[in-house]
């Protein structure tokens, strides 16, 4: 006994011995009827033992002798028949008999293995049936209810008016067990128990379960006696009685202690079923003993499932109206979604919603945080994610997304719930269940890359109970004794890491979602392909446009600049000094013209031809940008020298070439130090400066072409790079169409590169520029 | 060297670049004759004549590009598939930069590919390489 005293302490005794409980087969009835077996002919083979109160006899003298004996002879003899005829019991309930002893009673059988279970209960008020009007009136009362809580209002109501109880309660489970107060009908001065909650352990499973089969059940007093049956088992099971569908089965001892500590007399209670499942209980209690006639309690059932039936209707109404505004609402979202360029946008509601009027609402902010119940949503598409309400930093949801990738990816899981993150997610993610305890996630792209995720915060933050739990005590003499709470003092419990679970609207709604942008995105990225194919022609044709333009442009320009040459050539007597001039200025203007008519054409060409991508030593890229500006560098007697190691970048080596040779060019044109010396190097990574290295991009090696030229002013250090910006006169430093910078930015920015220029006003120019690094 | 140059056939459309061209020729000292056409369908008229009356074909011929009519490609592409033409040295000079007509030329073995310039000496310096190749009957030296 020691043994087993110190195991059971150690774990959750009460709810455990109570789960354990035989409740079924107690053995014993409550001493306010009487209970008879009978075999199938007729003879008696167990009885109550206070079965002489009812009928004069003894329950010895009763056993294995045909039960008709018990009842007056013209009864006894109705009684056989019954039990002969095979009749259904549920059409004979109750069956109004006088015992031998002369007292009224009425029998309730039932047939059940082991023989036909007669229970008798005294009939004193057994005449006393409710007129039809009550149980009509009722029943309307609950048809007229609109709402799912008027209904839940009536129920309480009627039946306390039918039964006369202190107290009527409707009692809801949740997904737990755990149950809570919802409606409640109570005559003044008793208090309150709504909203209360009571732990699950206070109705358990194998209690539950009775409750399931045997929809009604009724304690007149919790202080009566039970009496026990005689013999203990049952000689036809050899097992004792099941008592699952009698209505006297005796309650368990805890539970009429339970009772007594909640100081009710007697208790009722009403089953609530949801398509055959324990969705309720309607509880009634009473401070004083109650006892409550069979037609009584059989006319409570009834409204008992009148209610089920109404709860289950307007239950489906209510999911039927919800969703349809959820399909509504998706119906907009996803009408916006297709017209829109950018799906974050209308997803996270930053667009106005022009569709408002069509739904007779305002046009204005609507987004997928709208199709249902959530408190936040994070949509993260094409590598960017956009947070709207309620939600973990956008770190912790790329981090809960990889999680997710991780886990669901390969099974091809494309929808991933959880009502708390707290209990599934890794130690290293925990800080995100801070936050949000509830997510629905689906994922628009197969990898997860793109997902749209649903957050709820934790609810309830409180729970308040139906009392403080308390733990079994084990007496002195070693026996365990169960102490269901003493107090129902309502008790507040912090509840955390818990959200509301997401039906199977939202879940279907999320999925449908889900649907829609693969399909939108899918059409999308056929369409980018479709605009990729007509660019690509377009700047085919844009191509020809542009050489076509230059020669039409030219071919009169070549005109008139040979023309004023011709002139020149064959008129010079008789033009003059002045008139040679003007000419030649004619044919200095269309040289002029004919570069800048180059430049553009380079301009364009540059801008959108494809780039190659080949391994490019820049010492030889040098070497052919030395060939280009040749007649330059000799015409200035300037020189190239190369500043230490030249690395092999990854990019268009005719393109790369240009930059140097734009570069060297320009070093040169404006320059006038003697001789002009152009510098060409990279920047050893160690040496970057912390400008450099922030500017300069992942994988990119850093070149300079520095001058010892005239230098630029820092506030021409961006505008130098603009297309024709010229920061001198025209004939200043050789002329020049200005777009040569502008070029080499292009070329830069082409392969990813950056290019900014620094510079000592007088004493040159440093260009930094950077390619990709070959591998 | 002959008193006078072979004759040039030169296939232009511009009034104005070929008087350009003439006089830059005469100008340098080009003193054979130059048969000038102004489209494609003309030179190629004028090379069946030719074949058909079984005379001798000029050495040279400078084509421009840019044609109305059966332009310059067209007409580099139609002797390029004549037996007896197949061989003709052919110089470009036309204003087109394109990196497609050069690379497009030069598969259709042409002699040179010589733009346009705006600046008159420039030209006259380019003219040189032509007059340098039919005084000496070698191909010029190098693209440009």
């Amino acid at each position: 006994m020691e043994a087993s005293t110190h195991i059971a302490t150690d774990v959750d005794v009460t709810v455990t011995n109570c789960d354990r409980e035989p409740i079924h087969i107690p053995g014993t009835v409550q001493a306010h009827g009487a209970l008879l077996v009978v075999d199938r002919a007729g003879a008696v083979v167990q009885v109550s033992a206070n079965v002489g109160i009812f009928i004069g006899r003894e329950s010895q003298d009763v056993l294995n002798q045909p039960c008709s004996a018990c009842f007056v002879d013209a009864d006894g003899v109705r009684l056989m028949r019954a039990l002969g005829d095979g009749q259904d019991w549920s059409e004979l309930n109750p069956l109004p008999l006088v015992t031998h002893s002369g007292v009224r009673v009425n029998v309730i059988g039932h047939r059940q293995e082991g023989g036909t279970v007669l229970e008798l209960e005294p009939s004193e008020d057994a005449i006393w049936y409710p007129e039809p009007q009550p149980v009509q009136r009722a029943i309307r009362a609950l048809n007229r209810a609109a709402t799912v809580e008027a209904l839940q209002d009536a129920i309480v109501t009627e039946v306390k008016r039918l039964t006369g109880f202190d107290r009527v309660m409707l009692y809801r489970f949740d997904r737990d067990w755990n149950g809570a107060v919802v409606a409640e009908a109570a005559r003044e001065g008793i208090g309150s128990f709504l909203g209360l909650r009571f732990p699950a352990s206070d109705i358990p499973a194998q209690a539950r379960t009775l409750y399931a089969k045997n929809t009604l059940r009724l304690i007149p007093t919790v202080e009566a006696e039970t009496a026990a049956l005689v013999p203990e088992r049952n000689p036809l099971t050899r097992e004792r009685l099941d008592q699952s569908a009698c209505v006297l089965r005796s309650v368990s001892p805890i539970h009429i202690q339970y009772l007594k500590n909640m100081g009710v007399a007697a208790s009722m209670s009403i089953s609530v079923l949801d398509e055959g499942r324990l969705w309720g209980l309607i509880a009634c209690h009473h401070y004083a003993p109650r006892y409550v006639p069979y037609r009584l309690r059989a006319a409570s059932d009834l409204l008992g499932q009148v209610f089920s039936m109404q709860f289950a209707l307007r239950r489906k109404q209510f999911a039927t109206s919800v969703a349809a505004d959820a399909r509504q609402h998706l119906t907009r979202l996803v009408e916006r979604t297709v017209e829109a360029e950018h799906i974050t946008s209308v997803l996270c509601g930053m667009a106005e919603d022009k569709h408002g009027d069509e739904y007779g609402e305002e046009p204005g902010r609507f987004s997928a945080l709208d199709l249902f119940d959530a408190d936040g949503i994070a949509v993260c598409l094409e590598d960017e994610v956009c947070l709207l309400g309620q939600t973990p930093s956008s770190e912790h949801v790329y981090a809960l997304l990889d999680w997710i990738a991780d886990r669901n990816h390969e099974a091809g899981r494309t929808l991933v719930q959880t009502d708390s993150l707290r209990d599934v997610l890794p130690a290293r993610l925990a800080p995100i269940a801070k936050d949000c305890a509830g997510m629905l996630a689906v994922s628009v792209a197969d990898d997860w890359t793109s997902a749209v995720v649903w957050f709820r915060k934790e609810e309830p933050q409180t729970v308040t109970w139906g009392g403080q739990q308390k733990q079994a005590h084990v007496e002195e003499d070693g026996t365990l004794t169960l102490h269901p709470r003493a107090s129902f003092e309502a008790w507040q419990e912090q509840v955390t890491g818990q959200a509301t679970a997401w039906s199977d609207a939202d879940v279907e709604m999320a999925g449908e979602l889900r649907r829609v942008l693969v399909r939108v995105i899918l059409q999308r990225a056929e369409e980018l392909a479709r605009l990729n194919a007509d660019l690509t022609r377009s700047n085919a044709e844009l191509d020809a446009f542009a050489y076509i333009a230059s020669h039409d442009l030219k071919e009169p320009l070549r005109g008139i600049t040979n023309y004023a040459q011709f002139l020149i050539e064959d008129y010079a007597d008789e033009l003059g000094e002045d008139g040679q001039a003007k000419l030649l200025t004619i044919a200095r203007l269309g040289q002029r013209l004919d570069t800048f008519i180059d430049s553009l054409l380079e301009y364009s060409r540059v801008g959108r031809h494809e780039l190659t991508a080949e391994e490019v030593p820049i010492e030889r890229a040098l070497e052919e940008s030395k060939e280009l500006v040749h007649a330059r560098l000799s015409e200035k007697r300037g020189r190239v020298d190369v500043v230490g190691d030249l690395p092999v970048v990854l990019g268009d080596a005719g393109r790369i070439v240009d930059v140097f040779a734009n570069l060297i060019s320009n070093g040169l044109k404006y320059n006038e130090s003697e001789p002009p010396i152009i510098e060409v190097g990279s920047v050893p990574v160690a040496r970057l400066s912390e400008n450099q290295l922030e500017r300069l991009p992942e994988n990119h090696v850093l070149l300079f072409v520095r001058d010892n030229g005239i230098g630029i002013r820092p506030r021409h250090f961006e505008a130098v790079f603009g297309i024709f910006r010229r920061l001198h006169g025209r004939d200043q430093y050789g002329g020049g169409s200005g777009a040569g910078l502008t070029i080499v930015r292009r070329i830069v920015e082409r392969h990813g590169g950056v290019v900014w220029v620094t510079s000592d006003f007088g004493e040159g120019s440093t260009f930094f520029f950077s390619f990709p690094v070959a591998p | 060297m002959p008193d006078l140059h072979p004759p040039l056939v030169y296939v232009e459309d511009s009034p104005e670049d070929y008087e350009a061209v003439r006089r830059s020729l005469r100008a340098i000292g080009f003193t054979g004759e130059l048969h000038h056409y102004a489209t494609g369908d003309d030179v190629l008229d004028y090379y069946a004549a030719l074949l058909d009356a079984k005379k001798p074909l000029p050495r040279l011929l400078v084509l421009d590009l840019n044609l109305p009519g059966t332009d310059g490609r067209d007409v580099l592409v139609e002797l390029r598939a004549h037996e007896q033409l197949r061989d003709l040295p052919v110089i470009i000079l036309t204003t087109s930069q394109n990196p497609t007509d050069i690379s497009h030329c030069q598969q259709l073995n042409v002699l040179s590919y010589l733009t346009k310039p705006v600046d008159l000496a420039e030209l006259r310096t380019k003219l040189r390489h032509i007059l340098a190749f039919i005084e000496a009957g070698d191909p010029p030296p190098s693209f440009a």
